[in-house]
């Protein structure tokens, strides 16, 4: 251990000097590699090496924060110093003793990155390149991004609390690139997981490259989507992203405690269609967004947000459940010890329901298939939404038809959650990176096939095509 | 205390383990951040910290680690690795060091003031965001976010080509997001001030600025489908000038992702259009001596009298067409490699007035909000865009009804040849980066409504 316990109360007594309420340590040290292809090259290989100390301290609403990279202990004072600095004189806090506690995981790591020579994660990108090159003589460009880290954490507070966590994630990105005149279409697929190098067992890299540029080839021959009002069946998996970004923020309880959410107040109401219930689960084994204990030390935890329709919790960290006098939901997480925690989704999905994908797809007459979707933006205050179709096909009497490109699915994310009428029994998770107060922590969306009865479709179709 | 690492050591212990050249990007920052909410402080952050980046050349392959631990062994184990990482990596002729310059100019980029500035007084002017716009109407449900914050920053770059230079520069920046609210409707409105010293910044325009931002736009409604004129003010002009830069870099161009490829020296806007890239400009936001390989910043004409001059090059695209960088080589931070990127990047400013501008619409928009723009509303290659956009209606030269949920769209090259006027308020807008832009008119786009 870099840090002893003794040293660690050090640090938090100081950091208590001048009578904050609750002071805490995270130790992180982490080791990433990223090598990346383009035009067939390797273009850059890169190791990061970081290792840093953040150290909190609260009193009452305020939170102060101050971190280093300096793990000497008269570096580590005067960071704690400066912390405790703007603490107004509060009853004389106790400082508990350290207590260790050990949590085993279940997110066994078969083959850990550092195992893997350098050589076999290039032939990964080579791979992947070659497979998609190899689809079609229109993939004009083939991009592939590998990614690996290991993450250690350790977190202490003056409540006693003292425990580690180790990370492991692997994510592939590949891009390939058709394009037939002026038109151009990309195709993506991005898998990842809290897991090793064994992610390539369940996602070869062969077929990650095919599928990409299977992807990008049947949206250059699609025609452009038309423009209506009309139901959307949403494919399992990434299609999660809508509900993550156009609802899940809004069940965050800091949003909810600024009264910036449209779910303030409503926990009990019915906030969606009764085949609705969402739940954030970092313990999902292996998963993306999974972990042993959340930023803040909490165990991590299974939280249903909304059941059968009915709203019934938000996503606390310590400081935000502290407040309303409860326990954390584990949801306290940072980007690195450079960040003060805040209350972040884990794996955030809507739970599986009856029906197959053909019964979803058969019931409708006309509408419009969103196989995948990339990105999206909403207005927070609103739940407004805007996303991009990536690859969207064309419901004709119950059956999928041609491919349409250029759809986006204009909406608003709580009138949406009413007008999902049917849930699919084929739940999938998707990974994805989440971006809050400039914060980007791993995150994954999920969902089962599901159809919203009505949904605005921009398409690009222009009279006369 | 703490380590402090002799960099030139570094050099020559790379050189002995065989590289053919290194290059060291040493990085000291301190960041200064508090949130206030509902007049109390709601969150201090503050830390020191420091990172180098070692990169290293051999047979023509590249590799790259960083560190911010210089604790014993511990940088020798990354020199080690960025060497095991070059093994890997394609041999490219074209990765090599830059030639080194003498020509690196000294700039003031130093405020002291700044440096002694006292938290009271930070924690003041963020109040007094919060209470501008509190005050300014009652619609104004919330402030959600007002922040203040300062940083500083020193980096060296030293290479085995006898390279050796370093600047520190600071600045401070202030923003706030409020919601307005009136009935069932909500809008956001956000606004910025920044500046080398607390005496710059303008906390009370700046609230009042996002307060009124949000409640114009309350009760908008869409307009119907038409072709009209469209005003954009910098707050969106700078948007623009992001998704231009990205497509008149020469690696957009060499991989074949820009609408700009095959068409320098022609005539791809209008004549009153000049846009820059002026690494050396006074008071930009990215204005440094030299760039993230150490290649001295310079003014680059990119497109001048509406003619396209030039694209943005850093040393690995320029030896790829035999040319010379412009010294667009940027990093991000002592994690990152160099990549092509602009530096102060704007359109000049023209000689109209804002009020010459608006009054010379009978009937047209102002677009005061986009959405999806750089979020991949824009295709670089085909020029096509389509964004959402939110603002208000122009009519007979003053601005009247609030306007939302519309979409305007076009072509870049149309769009730059369309620009009719431009205004004399040049102005960064630091939220997207050191982009910036004058008020200006292009005479028609598509807006689709109802």
């Amino acid at each position: 251990m870099v840090l002893s316990q003794e040293k660690i109360n050090q640090v938090l007594k100081t950091a208590l000097n001048k009578g904050g309420q609750f002071a805490e340590l995270f130790f992180e040290r982490k080791v990433s590699n990223q090598l990346s292809m383009e035009s067939s090259k390797v273009e850059t290989v890169k190791t990061g090496y970081n290792l840093g100390v953040g150290i909190r301290v609260i009193n009452g609403d305020q939170v102060s924060y101050a971190y280093t990279d300096d793990l000497a202990l008269e570096a580590l004072l005067e960071t704690a110093k400066v912390a405790g600095a703007a603490s107004k004189y509060h009853d004389n806090v106790v400082i508990n003793n350290l207590k260790k506690s050990k949590y085993d995981s279940p997110h066994q790591i078969q083959i850990r990155p550092e195992t893997i020579e350098k050589l076999k994660k290039k032939e990964v990108l080579e791979t992947v390149d070659q497979s998609a090159r190899g689809i079609d003589e229109r993939i004009q460009q083939v991009m592939v991004n590998y990614v690996d880290y290991t993450q250690e954490v350790l977190i202490a507070n003056s409540q006693g609390l003292f425990v580690e966590d180790e990370r492991v994630r692997t994510r592939l990105m590949a891009n390939a690139v058709a394009a037939d005149g002026q038109i151009i279409q990309t195709g993506r697929e991005t898998p990842g997981k809290h897991i090793g190098f064994e992610l390539f067992e369940e996602y070869p890299p062969e077929e990650i490259g095919k599928k990409a540029a299977e992807k990008a080839i049947t949206m250059l021959e699609a025609r452009p989507a038309p423009s209506a009002r009309m139901p959307v069946v949403v494919n399992h998996g990434f299609g999660g992203v809508l509900f993550h970004e156009a609802c899940g923020h809004g069940l965050e309880a800091d949003a909810i405690q600024k009264g910036s959410s449209v779910y303030a107040n409503r926990i009990g109401e019915k906030v969606a269609n009764e085949k609705v219930t969402a739940i954030d689960d970092a313990t999902i084994v292996n998963e993306w967004g999974a972990f042993v204990i959340d930023d803040e030390g909490h165990p991590a935890q299974e939280t249903v947000l909304i059941q059968d329709g009915k709203l019934t919790d938000y996503m606390y960290d310590f400081k935000t459940a502290k407040k309303e006098g409860r326990e954390s939901t584990g949801n306290g997480r940072r980007q690195s010890y450079r960040n003060p925690p805040i209350p972040r989704m884990t794996n955030t999905f809507i739970a599986p329901g009856e029906s197959t994908p053909d019964e979803i797809i058969g019931s409708v007459d006309k509408g419009l298939y969103a196989k995948s979707l990339s990105g999206g933006q909403v207005e927070p205050a609103t739940g407004d939404y805007t996303f991009t179709v990536a690859e969207g096909y064309l419901i004709e009497n119950g059956k999928i038809t041609e491919p349409v490109r250029g759809a986006t699915l204009v909406g608003n994310g709580p009138k949406s959650l009413h007008r999902i009428t049917m849930v699919g029994n084929d739940l999938k998770h998707a990974p994805g990176m989440c971006g809050k107060e400039g914060q980007s922590v791993p995150a994954a969306v999920g969902q089962p096939t599901l159809l919203i009865e009505e949904v605005t479709v921009g398409g690009t179709e222009r009279e006369g095509e | 205390m703490t380590e402090t690492l002799n960099l030139e050591e570094i050099i020559t212990q790379g050189q002995e383990l065989g590289v053919d050249d290194i290059e060291l990007f040493y990085e000291e920052s301190t960041v200064n951040n508090l949130k206030v909410y509902e007049g109390e402080v709601e969150s201090l952050k503050s830390a020191h910290a420091k990172g180098l980046g070692i990169r290293v050349f051999i047979n023509q392959q590249m590799g790259f680690a960083y560190t911010s631990n210089f604790a014993d062994g511990e940088v020798e184990k990354t020199l080690k690795e960025a060497i095991a990482n070059a093994e890997v990596a394609s041999v490219d002729e074209y990765r090599t060091l830059p030639e080194v310059s003498d020509e690196i100019k000294a700039l003031e980029l130093y405020n002291e003031e700044l440096a002694d500035a006292e938290m009271e007084d930070k924690i003041e002017l963020a109040l007094e965001l919060e209470s501008a716009a509190l005050d300014y109407d009652e619609r104004i449900a919330a402030v959600d976010t007002v922040g203040y914050g300062d940083s500083e920053v020193e980096i060296r770059i030293i290479n085995s080509k006898g390279f050796d230079e370093s600047y520190r520069q600071n600045q401070c920046y202030a923003y706030l997001y409020v919601i307005a609210r009136e009935d069932e409707e909500a809008e956001t409105g956000m606004a910025i001030t920044y500046g080398d010293s607390l005496a710059e910044l303008t906390p009370k325009e700046t609230g009042i600025e996002a307060a009124k931002n949000a409640v114009d736009l309350l009760g908008g409604k869409p307009v119907s489908s038409q072709e009209a004129p469209v005003v954009f003010p910098p707050e969106v002009g700078t948007m623009f000038m992001y998704v231009l830069s990205q497509a008149l870099t020469a690696e957009s161009v060499q991989k074949g992702r820009s609408v700009f490829a095959q068409r320098l020296g022609e005539q791809v806007a209008s004549k009153e259009v000049n846009i820059l890239d002026n690494g050396l400009l006074t008071n930009g936001l990215a204005t440094a001596p030299f760039d993230g390989e150490g290649v001295p910043s310079s003014k680059t004409e990119v497109i001048k009298d509406g003619e396209l001059k030039t694209f943005l090059y850093d040393t690995y695209t320029a030896n790829k067409e035999g040319t010379n960088s412009t010294g667009n080589a940027s990093r991000g931070s002592y994690q990152g490699v160099p990549g092509v990127s602009p530096s102060n990047f704007y359109l000049d400013a023209g000689d109209k007035s804002t009020d010459e501008i608006l009054s010379s619409v009978d009937n047209g928009f102002y677009v005061m909000k986009v959405s999806g723009l750089v979020t991949g509303g824009a295709n670089p290659i085909s020029g096509d865009f389509s964004v959402g956009a939110t603002g208000r209606w122009i009519e007979n030269g003053e601005l009247t009804k609030p306007v939302r949920e519309i979409t305007i769209a076009g072509n870049l090259i149309d769009f730059l040849q369309d620009i009719d006027l431009i205004g004399d308020d040049l102005k960064f807008n630091p939220m997207i980066g050191s982009y910036a832009a004058p008020t200006f008119r292009v005479q028609k786009l598509a807006i689709s409504g109802k």
